[in-house]
């Protein structure tokens, strides 16, 4: 099963939420963010060396706290990528194990990719009003794109969040996730909230949407497990 | 869709179900929702055969047909009242639309089947339900190039240790490999120096030497991620042990340079992976190698205790055992199974290394001589 963490504006969380929800499925976060990657990286060859054909997907693979395929940060790595290619690349890693993508702002071809390739999509908003324009705008091309919206995640939420109009308003069942300042560490390559803190709300909020999101599992392609 | 708050007065369901005495290998329920006089229809096509299907179904009740629009374009696969899609095998398809029944009018007035299945055959070309991954990423990248444009790409003769995303990208394979040797040559000071520069580009996520270095070895000049590995390879034991402490304090930041095991061990590892990428060699199961050892090793031993207390457990402790963690019975027995494949591995590639490591005869004399 493949779910796309998206969410129109830059700096909701997604990011952080990919990598949670990849360590709570016990699935490969891919950053498939190609210009503004920020996953934790390290040496050996990224996803801009897989999608430049340079590299084999197995071999970007890393192993950690969480696992995952992290991508490269230079504008030259983002040229020579072939967005493309995601779809085998994913393909490649998924044969037995789920994945979470982490997608980009926007509406472009690096944002509809990864939504085209998964299965299930989770939109990220954050309670402000720019950010629940563009996470329509993103469960438009969610929808234009055959992923089925699961959730959407009210990140950095503080008290008196309008989960009710964000679930409304994007028609789909809506958990808030409070603005834990452990979360803020999960790209650092330290444990994710969801294990070293499993009792925390955040954690639970996470919990919720993993739970969502293996509900669907039964409808899922079954030609890609 | 629909107004809940005036649904009881304003809301007709209507369900129709395909007999209980038929099996038909594509069957075809209905349920109608009247709102303000509009129907709203919800249809599930069921495909029980092996192969994917092509159904056309057809609305039959009074009314203009109002299929979802996109920007004022009707979905795809609809024309007029028709609409017509492949039902994957052993899958059901969801298909809905609108039509005004005016008035007060509700489905009973209007026909006894809002829908009819008119025919099932094979999916025509081009219809073809395993090609929807690629059309979807094909209108996807008809979304616009989102690479950075090519004027932005600096030339290779820029600062390599600029910070920032833009300075770096074209780092010469000499310059890298300057940056590298002379961080294992240098003191010990300056040792650590560099490779603390290195844990806060990672940490940070910005460019900087580390990232150039990652881009160089990934590129096809692996005899610079040798000259690396060499370099590192004959240093002395005082910066191997300065590096090593080093690699230490920042465990907590980037994770591959946190490696337990020992620097020369860590580059040659990931030499290896680089060569095994171009020389086609996977000593590894899956080409995975987790790293840091030690922290992949307490994580597996986790999954298998998991699995273990189910293997022979009451039905008590195993459905605890599942209520506690995120996994299921299914990803369980996966995980497992990956952590035996990746173990395996690891013990052989260990032994491997170890009978090299035992073989070695680092002529230490005779160098301290020379120089």
């Amino acid at each position: 099963m493949i779910l796309a963490v998206c969410g129109g504006k830059g700096g909701v969380g997604k990011s952080t939420l990919t990598v949670e929800l990849a360590a709570a499925l016990d699935a490969v976060a891919v950053d498939s963010d190609l210009g503004m990657a920020d996953l934790p990286h390290g040496r050996g060859p990224d996803l801009h060396d897989v999608l430049a054909g340079r590299a084999e997907p197995a071999a970007a693979l890393r192993t950690g706290p969480v696992d995952l395929l992290p991508c490269g940060r230079s504008l030259s790595g983002a040229r020579a990528a072939d967005v493309g290619r995601l779809a085998e690349t994913v393909a490649a890693i998924t044969e037995n194990r789920d994945a979470v993508l982490d997608c980009p702002a926007g509406l472009r071809a690096d944002a509809g990719v990864p939504l085209a390739i998964a299965d299930v999509c989770i939109v990220v908003a954050s309670p402000r009003e720019w950010a629940l324009a563009d996470a329509l705008r993103t469960r438009e091309l969610a929808r234009e794109l055959d992923a089925g919206l699961v959730a959407v995640a009210l990140n950095r939420a503080s008290e008196a969040a309008p989960q009710a109009t964000v679930r409304d308003a994007l028609g789909a069942p809506t958990t808030v996730v409070p603005a834990d300042p452990r979360l803020a560490e999960s790209l650092s390559g330290v444990e994710p909230v969801v294990e070293r803190a499993p009792e925390s709300v955040a954690a639970r909020a996470i919990g919720d949407l993993a739970e969502a999101v293996e509900s669907c599992r039964p409808y899922c392609d079954s030609s890609r497990e | 869709m629909t107004d809940s708050n005036v649904a009881s007065r304003a809301s007709e369901t209507v369900v129709s179900e395909t007999p209980a005495e038929y099996t038909d290998p594509v069957d075809l329920s209905t349920e109608v929702n009247v709102v303000h006089g509009v129907a709203l229809v919800t249809c599930r096509i069921r495909n029980r055969t092996p192969v994917p299907r092509g159904v056309r179904v057809i609305d039959r009740l009074d009314g203009p047909t109002l299929p979802p629009r996109s920007n004022g374009v009707s979905a795809a696969g609809w024309t007029d009242s028709t609409h017509e899609t492949v039902v994957p095998a052993g899958e059901t398809t969801a298909v809905g639309y609108a039509c005004p029944l005016g008035g007060d009018a509700t489905v009973r007035e209007s026909v006894e089947e809002p829908v009819e299945l008119d025919a099932v055959g094979a999916p025509a070309i081009g219809q073809s339900e395993e090609d929807n991954t690629e059309q979807l990423v094909a209108h996807a990248r008809r979304l616009g190039d989102s690479r950075p444009p090519r004027d932005a790409i600096p030339e290779p003769e820029c600062d390599a240790g600029g910070a920032g995303g833009d300075g770096n990208t074209g780092v010469t394979a000499d310059t890298g490999g300057d940056i590298a040797v002379d961080a294992d040559r240098t003191a010990a000071d300056t040792d650590r120096t560099a490779a603390s520069d290195d844990s806060t580009a990672a940490e940070t996520g910005c460019s900087a030497a580390g990232d150039d270095r990652t881009t160089r070895d990934t590129d096809s000049t692996t005899k610079d991620t040798d000259r690396t590995t060499r370099d590192t390879d004959s240093t002395t034991r005082d910066t191997d042990s300065t590096t090593r402490d080093t690699d230490s304090t920042t465990k907590d930041t980037d994770s591959t340079i946190r490696d337990t095991d020992r620097t020369t061990r860590d580059t040659d590892h990931t030499t290896t992976d680089t060569d095994s990428t171009t020389t086609a060699q996977t000593p590894l199961a899956d080409g995975i190698c987790p790293v840091p050892v030690e922290t992949y090793f307490d994580r597996a031993a986790v999954r298998i205790q998991r699995a273990e207390a189910t293997t022979d457990g009451s039905v008590e402790s195993v459905a605890a055992a599942f209520r506690q963690n995120h996994h299921t019975p299914v990803t369980l027995e996966q995980a497992v199974a990956r952590d035996e494949a990746a173990l395996r591995a690891i013990a052989e590639r260990a032994a491997e290394l170890a009978d090299r490591a035992a073989e070695t005869e680092v002529p230490v004399d005779s160098l301290r001589r020379l120089a």
